[in-house]
């Protein structure tokens, strides 16, 4: 073996050195005839380090026989694992980022909600002064600030309003509720929808309109 | 942001008619001669929010602009209250 010219240890090399039939995209790596071990990697992901590497286990081969190399090819084994073993924990690595990435994604749009969120508070209504009506159910309305406006609302009897203040807002609701009761109760039940006629009733049962003088 | 001008066409598409309030114009949808819903508008500046208009018509804002702006017909929010019970 000494002496002789030894084959650069290319890839081309290496593919026509490797058992073929087992090569498929993998690279299986042969030892020696006696203490052969096989180990596949990936041919995309090769390495010219390891090329260079592996060149010099093949010189050595030829240089001092194939005994001497056994512990050469055991070192190169592990360092081929480590290359690759590296290679898989840093595109575990990356996984992990691109995945906390998204999370803290995540976190700042539902930080930005949050933001956005709406202003809202109750505000009890027990009188719709001057209107001639009288409360006989306190009830509560909900007023929530809006796109440049505030929406009050009585969900349970229907009722909803806009302005541009919290009072505005309020004043409108009253005087739609005010309104409401009056034309509902300007309509017979025959004409009223299921929507309408159940607010009429609830309506009537929370609120009495007052008979002047 | 809803303004009166939604609500108006809203009201020509459903075919509303109106009723006048103390400071409030109402559009109220009949179906056979039943009122189906009823929903009022500020007589102020046109640019002024209506942001109630979504509860009143019982639907969601996106389908709101949508019977605004198009997408969502007549039959289709008739539909949506048939789901919902109310017709």
């Amino acid at each position: 073996m000494k002496g002789s010219q030894p084959a650069p240890a290319t890839l081309e090399w290496l593919r026509r050195e490797v058992h073929e039939s087992q090569a498929g995209g993998y690279l299986p790596f042969r030892g020696t005839p006696s203490a052969q071990f096989y180990q596949t990697f990936d041919l995309e992901a090769w390495d010219p380090n390891v090329v260079v590497v592996v060149d010099g286990v093949y010189n050595r081969m030829r240089e001092e026989g194939a005994a001497a190399v056994v512990r050469q090819v055991t070192s190169v084994e592990e360092q081929l694992r480590a290359v690759f073993g590296y290679t898989k924990r840093l595109d575990e690595l990356c996984e992990r980022v691109a995945g906390l990435e998204s999370k803290v994604e995540q976190v700042l749009k539902r930080l930005g909600e949050l933001g956005a969120l709406r202003r809202s508070f109750l505000v009890p209504i027990e009188t719709l002064e001057p209107e001639p009506y009288e409360i006989t159910r306190p009830f509560t309305a909900v007023v929530i600030e809006g796109e440049g406006e505030f929406e009050a609302s009585i969900f349970d009897l229907g009722i909803f309003a806009s302005g541009e203040t919290e009072g505005e807002a309020i004043a409108n609701l009253k005087e739609t509720l005010a309104d409401t009761v009056d034309r509902l109760n300007g309509l017979p039940d025959a004409r009223l929808g299921k929507g309408p006629l159940r607010q009429k009733n609830l309506l009537n049962k929370c609120i009495r309109k007052v008979e002047e003088g | 942001m809803l303004t009166q001008d939604d609500a108006e066409a809203i009201a020509d598409k459903l075919g509303c008619t109106s009723d006048e309030g103390r400071s409030h114009k109402y559009y109220e949808l009949f179906v056979d001669d039943k009122l189906i819903t009823r929903f009022g508008v500020r007589r102020a500046s046109r640019e002024k929010g209506h942001g109630h208009l979504p509860r009143e018509l019982h639907i969601t804002q996106k389908q709101c602009r949508d019977l605004s702006k198009c997408p969502l017909s007549k039959d289709g929010y008739l539909q949506i209250l048939r789901e919902k019970d109310l017709l």
